[in-house]
């Protein structure tokens, strides 16, 4: 790790200099923020400007005045991309079709200052609502949560994208949301001084009566929920939930080798699903005297118990084993707090080394819960790293920071290749973890044409791969001219679509692409190809209308 | 997806801090007003079954008396260390507690629609009717009334007027440590898209507002100019000092609504520096303390992590002020990792500061009886109790069978060292590191310490017992009674509240000369500061006391509008 950070500061000058050498001339980058429902001027905004291909990740801020303008100045030239956020506004990838969507790549050159940019920012939708019980009186301190049917590894599910406790009065505001479909669910984490308590005397005998998680429509059953369509800074009042009794289901269990000096949580964590995603769906405390705890209020499912440092959002000291209620309590559920495995691994860049690439990381993302955090390893000159882990799982591996020259071009787990996209980490897995660059990517560019033939600027363009991973798809939003690129591109079958508009990930569910496929170009990329490849645009995306 | 875990984690997290804090206060002031486990049972030894007491009752409403259900009921007993368990009223608002071991119990209720109170308290979280129970005892007809919630809304808005999302809003009340006179946040709301706020689960009261924003993406604003500034800490109606800030009087089952809260906004710069001293991968934060805020430094503290492995830090929304800046453990409740180091923040950004993490010391001792006392140390805990910050849990440990303790990852700073949970007749006679005695305004404990901490327990404690009454001469139960020596030492002070026969006992008293007095009502540990006291002083019942010594008092409560 020391190893690793030396080389960050030496890269760190290295750029420095070239950058003082580079021509003095400056440049600017000028324009408007507004209101995309009203075009009035928005004043409370930050605008982030990131350099394409440099090792820094932070971005260049600006704010606009009492006008909505504002104005990078002093930018040396090169590209860029421009996102905007505004406490009620969504964020807004400057010139692609949404926040799904890489921004546009502004190439700003010397003394040819960029202006007349002007940014429509999207005002916040809301859904609110009360929740009460059987006989309409509210039900305070609920979580309730909005689920928008989107697109995830490749399937469309209902994914969690806020959340709330409800008020005194049971009340909610689901905030910063976009305009589309939602299902909004109340879920009763039994939030309250009894989390603090120990477990006492024998679990009841049967299942007990709970409020359980329900959907808007006032429904235990998914199939049964109600769909929310919400307008563009719309606010829907009105979206009341009386939630559903049930039976339902304890967890007791204990932790061993806890730290004596921290407070630590018991939380259980519902499986990945299509229709709620990943959530949290209990808590306990647990007792600092002898490690035990409970959770209460659970249906029947799988789970994650996860204990943790109830201070710390990070996972780092997380301990988790997976459980399976049925139609009884659980008890003696043993979670060992071990100081963590470490699985070691190996970088190899072959025709090249470490700093030829820009900052790569590798992250271990757990695909079955939506944990907090991705443990990481960054390579150190000679390549090595080490990830910390400390739960057993199906995970993917997520390789970033490499350069536009460079793609993954194999993992391997002790000896043996594995699918990047989803495999399985055993407890106590020592590795090595082998992951293999080569600087040999393929590259395209060319330019995105519509329908009569002239060059569309704000397309998207994706490149899919054929019976290929997910992991090796690229996407790009053409600039003004018509103009994308795609790099870091693994040899192979691919085939390359435009559209004037998506749905954020749609472009990796093979069902929704069929119909697609016939009309894409159908390329094979070997090693350092440099295509340069002229797309037209495919019909407007019809998922939308679902 | 992980932003919906995270808000999940931070609103439980929310809930549960002011309950750890209640817990910790609590235990404080109860340990010695405990008995102890029958002499010569191992504490491990269960009591029979037949011995254990039990605890139970119905909840009803104060207003209406009718028996409210679903009230979450958790016992505090801090001679079974710490939460005893938790239990919900039936349909019929009847709840239970078995299997208690004898000692000495407080009783606290939550449910949605009441204020969050403990039985007997007068104020609604903070102190409340010590239970006692004796063996075999079942005291199971107790009446506990709550008193429905009492609410504060209203709006956080920026300087124009408009919403700011996302804010917190603590009510606060007052309180003294070691003597000086601060403010706990009892309760909390977050503002919403419209900025509005609600804090229920109130007790009827005077409380202090105050409108923070935590997360620094959001408390910073950038301006056109290329500057920063940042929200701070800002006390209803638009107060930035809690000197001058309003109060807010509601009462039970009201909502006391349109407390609008106009933040305000200062220039803000960075401060960039370096955490030295780290461990490979461990895992530190930096904490900017405002100087002078107390237990409000909880809230209004700028943080920011450290990047491994070069330790490097910026914390950002930094405005103009003195304040301390340490590195924390980020997972161990706020736990220093070494000194702080002095910052004064002005215009301009600072960079190149370092914070050095000390190699934690460890401290050993051993603790025993004066004389030929057979009574055990077994279990008596020694805490160091730093003498200034803020600290949620103090470095503490337990002195084993031969009476040896070592206590782990302490920081250099200067601590009182307290005995809790001792045989309860005793009291702390000597505290020596290598035979010198250690300093009554407290111990410096820096790296280079390298004796053994030798503290001798005293059985022969003096005793004071009594019954408080009220202006109608009937005993009253869950009113303060104050133990003050005129020593003044901050060690000797005690403090407990009567039980449910208005009686109350200090044990393992130092002799000496004390004052007993009691109030009604008192913000806690005010008589600690001595202009408070100074009116009250010809109120109480003076003790003289001798070695083995004891006294009873007979005491009228000082009514809550004599204060």
């Amino acid at each position: 790790m020391k190893v690793g950070h030396g080389l960050a500061l030496f890269c760190a000058c290295f750029s420095l200099q070239l950058s003082a050498q580079a021509p003095a001339q400056t440049t600017s980058i000028e324009g408007r923020v507004l209101n995309a429902v009203t075009g009035d001027p928005v004043r409370k905004a930050a605008l982030n400007l990131y350099r394409n291909g440099t090792k820094t990740t932070e971005p260049i801020i600006a704010a606009p005045d009492a006008n909505g303008s504002f104005v990078f100045r002093d930018l040396e030239p090169g590209d860029y991309r421009l996102e905007a956020e505004g406490p009620n506004y969504l964020r807004l990838h400057y010139g692609a079709k949404s926040d799904d969507w890489p921004a546009v790549l502004l190439r700003v050159k010397a003394g040819q200052p960029l202006t007349g940019l002007v940014l429509k920012l999207a005002p916040n939708s809301v859904i609110s609502g009360r929740v009460t019980d059987d006989n309409g009186d509210p039900l305070p301190n609920l979580l309730v949560a909005a689920y928008r049917s989107a697109f995830r590894d490749g399937k469309r599910s209902w994914t969690q994208v806020s959340g709330v406790q409800t008020n005194d009065r049971g009340e909610y505001r689901l905030t910063r949301l976009r305009a589309g479909r939602y299902r909004v669910a109340a879920s009763d984490l039994q939030i309250g001084i009894g989390l603090a308590a120990p477990p006492t005397g024998p679990l009841p005998e049967k299942p007990e009566p709970g409020n359980v998680f329900t959907f808007f429509g006032n429904s235990a059953d998914p199939t049964h929920a109600s769909a929310v369509d919400i307008g563009m800074g719309e606010d829907r009042r009105g979206t009341d939930i009386r939630i559903v009794r049930a039976p339902t289901l304890r967890i007791r269990g204990k932790v061993t080798g806890a730290p004596e000096d921290k407070i630590l949580m018991a939380i259980a964590m519902r499986k990945n699903s299509i229709e709620a995603g990943s959530t949290g769906a209990g808590v306990g405390l647990v007792q600092q005297k002898d490690g035990r705890f409970e959770i209460r209020g659970l249906t029947p499912g799988s789970y994650l118990v996860m204990v943790r440092a109830a201070t710390e959002v990070s996972a780092a000291s997380a301990a988790a084993k997976v459980v399976e209620l049925t139609d009884q309590h659980l008890d003696n559920v043993e979670i060992a707090m071990s100081p963590g495995g470490e699985l070691r691994g190996n970088f190899q860049v072959s025709g090249g080394k470490i700093s030829d690439l820009r900052n790569p990381v590798v992250r271990l993302v757990m695909t079955d819960y939506a944990l907090p955090d991705a443990p990481e390893g960054k390579p150190a000159e000679n390549g090595a790293f080490t990830i910390k882990t400390t739960l057993a799982g199906r995970y993917r591996a997520a390789v970033s920071g490499l350069s536009e020259d460079a793609y993954v071009k194999s993992i391997k787990l002790a000896g043996r290749e594995v699918d990047p996209d989803g495999f399985e980490l055993e407890d106590g897995a020592a590795g090595p973890l082998e992951i293999a660059v080569s600087r040999a990517a393929a590259r395209i560019s060319g330019t995105v044409v519509g329908d009569d033939d002239a060059p569309l600027g704000g397309a998207i363009v994706t490149l899919i791969p054929v019976g290929g991973r997910n992991s090796l798809a690229r996407v790009a939003t053409s600039e003004s001219d018509g103009a994308y690129h795609l790099d870091g591109i693994a040899p192979g079958k691919y085939r390359l679509f435009a559209w004037t508009d998506l749905e954020g990930g749609a472009h990796l569910d093979p069902e929704f692409m069929k119909p697609f496929e016939s009309k894409a170009q159908s390329l094979n990329l070997e090693e350092n190809a440099r295509p340069k490849l002229t797309v037209h645009v495919l019909p407007r995306d019809k998922s939308r209308d679902n | 997806m992980s932003h919906s875990y995270r808000q999940f984690f931070q609103r439980t997290l929310s809930l549960l801090i002011p309950i750890l804090s209640m817990v910790a206060l609590l235990s404080a002031f109860q340990e010695k007003t405990v008995d102890p486990k029958p002499k010569g049972e191992d504490s491990k030894t269960k009591i029979e079954d037949a011995k254990k007491a039990s605890i139970g009752g119905v909840v009803v409403d104060a207003v209406t008396g009718k028996p409210v259900k679903d009230t979450s009921l958790l016992v505090l007993s801090p001679s079974a260390g710490g939460i005893g368990g938790s239990v919900k009223s039936d349909e019929e608002g009847k709840f239970l507690f078995k299997n208690l071991d004898p000692g000495t119990f407080v009783l606290m209720a939550d449910h949605p629609r009441y204020a969050r109170q403990t039985y007997g308290s007068r104020n609604g979280m903070l102190g409340g009717t010590m239970i006692t129970l004796t063996i075999g005892q079942a005291l199971t007809s107790l009446t506990f009334k709550l008193q429905p919630n009492a609410i504060a809304s209203g709006r956080v808005l920026d300087d124009d007027g408009d919403p700011i999302n996302g804010a917190m809003v603590a009510a606060l009340k007052p309180m003294y440590v070691r003597g000086k006179r601060q403010f706990l946040p009892v309760a909390t709301g977050a503002s919403n898209d419209l900025g509005e706020f609600r804090i229920a689960n109130l007790a009827a009261g005077r409380y202090m507002l105050v409108a923070l924003v935590m997360n620094p993406a959001t408390a910073v604003v950038k301006t056109a100019e290329g500057t920063e500034n940042v929200y701070i800490p800002t006390y209803y109606p638009n107060m930035t000092d809690t000197i001058g800030a309003g109060h807010v009087e509601v009462g039970a089952g009201r909502d006391v609504g349109g407390l609008d809260i106009r933040m305000a906004k200062n220039k803000s710069v960075h401060i960039k520096g370096r955490v030295a001293g780290l461990g490979e991968n461990q895992k530190a934060s930096v904490q900017l303390v405002p100087k002078g805020v107390g237990l409000l430094a909880m809230l209004t503290s700028r943080s920011a992590s450290v990047k491994m492995p070069d330790g490097t830090f910026e914390i950002t929304g930094a405005s103009a002020g003195s304040y301390m800046l340490r590195a924390i453990d980020p997972s161990g409740m706020m736990k220093s990792l070494g000194a702080s180091v002095p910052v004064e923040v002005g215009e301009r950004a600072i960079d190149g500061v370092t914070v050095e993490v000390s190699p934690s010391i460890e401290v050993s001792g051993v603790m025993s009886m004066k004389g030929d006392s057979k009574d055990a140390v077994k279990g008596a805990r020694v805490v160091l109790e730093a003498i200034e910050g803020l600290v949620i849990q103090p470095p503490m440990t337990s002195a084993a069978e031969d009476g040896a303790f070592t206590i782990k990852g302490v920081v250099p700073d200067k601590y009182y060292v307290r005995v809790l949970g001792g045989p309860a007749s005793s009291y702390v006679d000597t505290v020596t590191l290598e035979g010198q005695p250690i300093p009554d305004d407290g111990l410096p404990l820096t790296a280079a310490i390298a004796g053994k901490l030798e503290i001798k327990l005293n059985p022969a404690g003096a005793s004071v017992d009594g019954v408080v009454h009220g202006a109608d001469d009937n005993p009253m139960a869950g009113v303060t009674v104050a133990l003050i020596p005129a020593s003044r030492k901050y060690l000797l002070y005690q403090t407990t509240f009567t039980d449910q026969s208005g009686a109350f006992q200090f044990k393992g008293v130092t002799p000496g000369d004390y004052k007993v007095i009691s109030w009604e009502d008192v913000e806690p540990n005010a008589f600690q500061d001595p202009e408070f006291l100074k009116p009250f002083e010809s109120k109480g019942e003076s003790a003289s006391l001798k070695e083995s010594g004891h006294q009873s008092v007979s005491l009228k409560a000082i009514p809550r509008d004599a204060q």
